[in-house]
């Protein structure tokens, strides 16, 4: 989806540079708090769960704010079906998560670069 | 490089990291004072239910017996060993267990992560409908809540975070409903209503009753309002595409998991009874346990309105009802239709089909609701005033605000305050596995065959038993007489732990003494397997089948 109908501050990459600062405070919180595995268990939530459905649906014309409370809540139901699903056929959790998350890099590329909407 | 502008959007970012961070600084102290897992019977259930996952790289709609033995036959449809919540939501858990690395805290950060998000949805609704001032009053009065603090303690998680969904299923539909239909990101909202109501059922389906009841009340009022239903053949005709993949996607993401909570039904013929209970809130004088103060398994503060919210905050609730009942604008008439619904949702055991211990989980979604109604009450009292009395513009901006920081003060001083206290003090070290514990779960994990049966005498509480069931991943009960008397298992299966840890801790010692006894009495012809750290563990001949606790 274009700018175009979109206020000064939509249009603004700020607010996902204030995205990426948020991230980067739970970041930094979660290692004081917990260390390396605090580290690792936020990041991959930021990565895995939040960070391409935020794009997704960003792209869908949603502001900041929507992306990122949606991006929380539907991914926490959704994307571990779909691991589930997957995981029915490939008897291995971390092979069905990987693959979950390589489509949906895909789907953030492919939506990004070809404007399908 | 952009030009970096502070426009209401970024606030609105900052507001929200704002309640994140101190949400999970606040949600994570049980967990910042130790490692070990806490809460009741229903928390240790819930991580075993991931730890099986996480341990064997996989997931299914079965159990092993060591968890399905638990609550043997629950699921009348699916059978024994049938998983009781959809698999997706121990997923989560399983999943951050693995890429997380850590096999206790990776699980308990997640657990609280999914768990505080009620301020943020919250935030978002009636930021959305209402102004900043309102959403962040709301979002941060959630970060306190402390009936969902007491659940996500005791461990009924999976209801806790269902019930944070409602905000953002609320806010999805009416943002469909309210914008026009010449706009594209009409049907976006759309599909995201779809999306987190199919995502808020795969946690538990009481609060998708919730946010679909509340949904279809805001239809109707919506209906009567505008004279015209949401829903025309017309645009059913036209759209019958996008219509046809959503209605797909919801069945794709409910169908499955739909015999999980239907099997495990439990419907009460309908019955009319208590009929005054409807002409008050929620009422719990009249319930069996409440003179011993614990009603349907919940202590009697989960039910309180002082200690749960604050009795100055009753006026605002109620000024906050009034305006929108005044205002009936279709932001007001989701409100109301929240108001209604968990009236409606909360009065079901008079019915007789829901359980007063049901109907009292729906009260989880009262408080969400309570605050919105306060800090509608609190911005929107000025302006009411005004209409009454002669009262300059910049004056009403000035009491809202003074009163929004009065509102801030009791918060934190009062419900953050005990939110504090009761997470920083929660499950201290001895209602916790202790390390000789965590050594005897580690080794029947290596030692014990899968089906064995451990019964555990000595141990202080239930909930400490059953966190080493999901430890050893072999089954560690109280007694195992239920399961011979339906054949399940053998008496050879039968081990049976003499656990003296947490006493000698406790330095009891004539408890000790007399267990001591009790123990030369009764294994005189088992074999003594396991003797560490104050912990045996008998074997064979075993004839004794209850801890008698």
């Amino acid at each position: 989806m274009d700018n175009k109908g979109k206020n000064s501050s939509e249009k603004s990459v700020f607010s996902d540079y204030a995205l990426l600062a948020f991230s980067a405070a739970l970041l930094i919180l979660s290692i004081y708090l917990f260390g390396l595995t605090g580290f690792k268990t936020i990041g991959f939530w930021l990565i895995f769960y939040i960070i391409p459905s935020y794009f997704i649906l960003k792209y869908f014309g949603l502001d900041s704010l929507e992306s990122f409370v949606f991006s929380v809540f539907i991914t926490a139901g959704i994307l571990p079906a779909l691991v589930f699903f997957l995981n029915l056929v490939i008897p291995s959790l971390v092979i069905s998560a990987i693959i979950i998350f390589v489509v949906e890099i895909s789907a953030v590329i492919l939506l990004y670069r070809n404007k399908f909407f | 490089m952009a030009k970096l502008k502070l426009s209401i959007k970024n606030y609105e970012i900052i507001i929200v990291a704002v309640l994140f961070l101190t949400s999970f600084w606040l949600w994570t102290l049980p967990l910042q004072s130790s490692n070990v897992p806490f809460g009741e019977g229903d928390a240790a259930w819930q991580f075993a239910a991931a730890d099986q996952m996480y341990m064997q790289n996989h997931a299914s709609f079965r159990i092993p017996s060591y968890l399905g033995n638990w609550y043997y036959g629950f699921n009348t449809i699916l059978g024994p060993n049938a998983i009781e919540y959809p698999p997706p939501y121990p997923l989560n858990i399983a999943l951050s267990q693995i890429f997380g690395g850590d096999r206790f805290v990776s699980a308990y950060i997640m657990f609280a992560l999914l768990d505080m998000l009620a301020s943020i949805s919250l935030f978002l609704l009636i930021r959305k409908l209402y102004g900043i001032l309102q959403g962040f009053l709301a979002g941060f009065a959630m970060v306190f809540s402390m009936r969902d603090i007491m659940l996500y303690l005791l461990g009924q998680r999976g209801s806790v975070i269902s019930f944070t969904f409602i905000p953002i299923a609320l806010y999805s539909f009416y943002m469909y409903i309210t914008t026009p239909d010449s706009d594209k990101k009409k049907n976006v909202y759309l599909f995201t209503t779809i999306l987190v109501i199919a995502s808020q059922y795969v946690f538990h389906i009481q609060g998708t009753i919730v946010s679909v009841g509340v949904i279809i009340l805001f239809s109707l009022f919506m209906w009567l309002k505008n004279k015209k239903f949401p829903l025309t053949i017309n645009s059913l005709k036209n759209n019958w595409k996008l219509y046809s993949i959503l209605v797909l996607l919801l069945l794709i993401f409910t169908m499955p998991f739909l015999l999980i909570y239907f099997g495990a039904q439990v419907t009460n013929p309908v019955h009319i009874n208590n009929v005054s209970r409807l002409f008050s809130w929620y009422k719990v004088s009249d319930q069996p346990g409440y003179t011993q103060g614990n009603v349907a398994g919940y202590p009697l503060i989960y039910f309180s309105f002082s200690q749960i919210y604050n009795y100055w905050y009753l006026p605002f609730l109620i000024m906050g009802i009034i305006l929108l009942l005044i205002r009936r604008e279709p932001k007001d008439l989701l409100m109301l239709s929240w108001v209604i619904g968990v009236y409606i949702l909360i009065h079901l055991d008079v019915t007789g089909y829901f359980s007063v211990q049901r109907s009292a989980r729906m009260l989880l979604a009262e408080t969400a609701l309570f605050y919105s109604l306060i800090t509608i009450g609190i911005a929107g009292l000025p302006s009411l005033l005004s209409n009454f009395y002669k009262i300059k513009e910049s004056s009403i901006k000035t009491i809202k605000y003074l009163l929004a920081a009065i509102f801030i003060i009791f918060l934190v001083f009062a419900n953050g305050k005990a939110a504090y206290s009761t997470l920083n003090g929660a499950y201290s070290p001895i209602l916790r596995l202790n390390p000789y514990q965590m050594q005897v779960s580690d080794w029947m994990a290596s030692n014990l065959p899968e089906n064995a049966i451990v019964i555990a005498k000595g141990t202080i509480t239930y909930p400490k038993i059953r966190f080493m069931l999901a430890i050893s991943q072999r089954y560690v009960t109280n007694q195992a007489q239920n399961l011979l008397d339906l054949d399940v298992i053998t008496q050879n299966d039968i081990y049976y732990m003499l656990d003296y840890s947490d006493l000698v801790l406790l330095g009891q010692q004539d408890t000790i003494n007399s267990q001591l006894e009790w123990e030369k009495l009764n294994f005189q012809n088992s074999t003594l397997i396991y003797n560490q750290n104050n912990i045996h563990i008998w074997h064979g001949n075993i004839t004794v089948f209850t801890n008698g606790q």
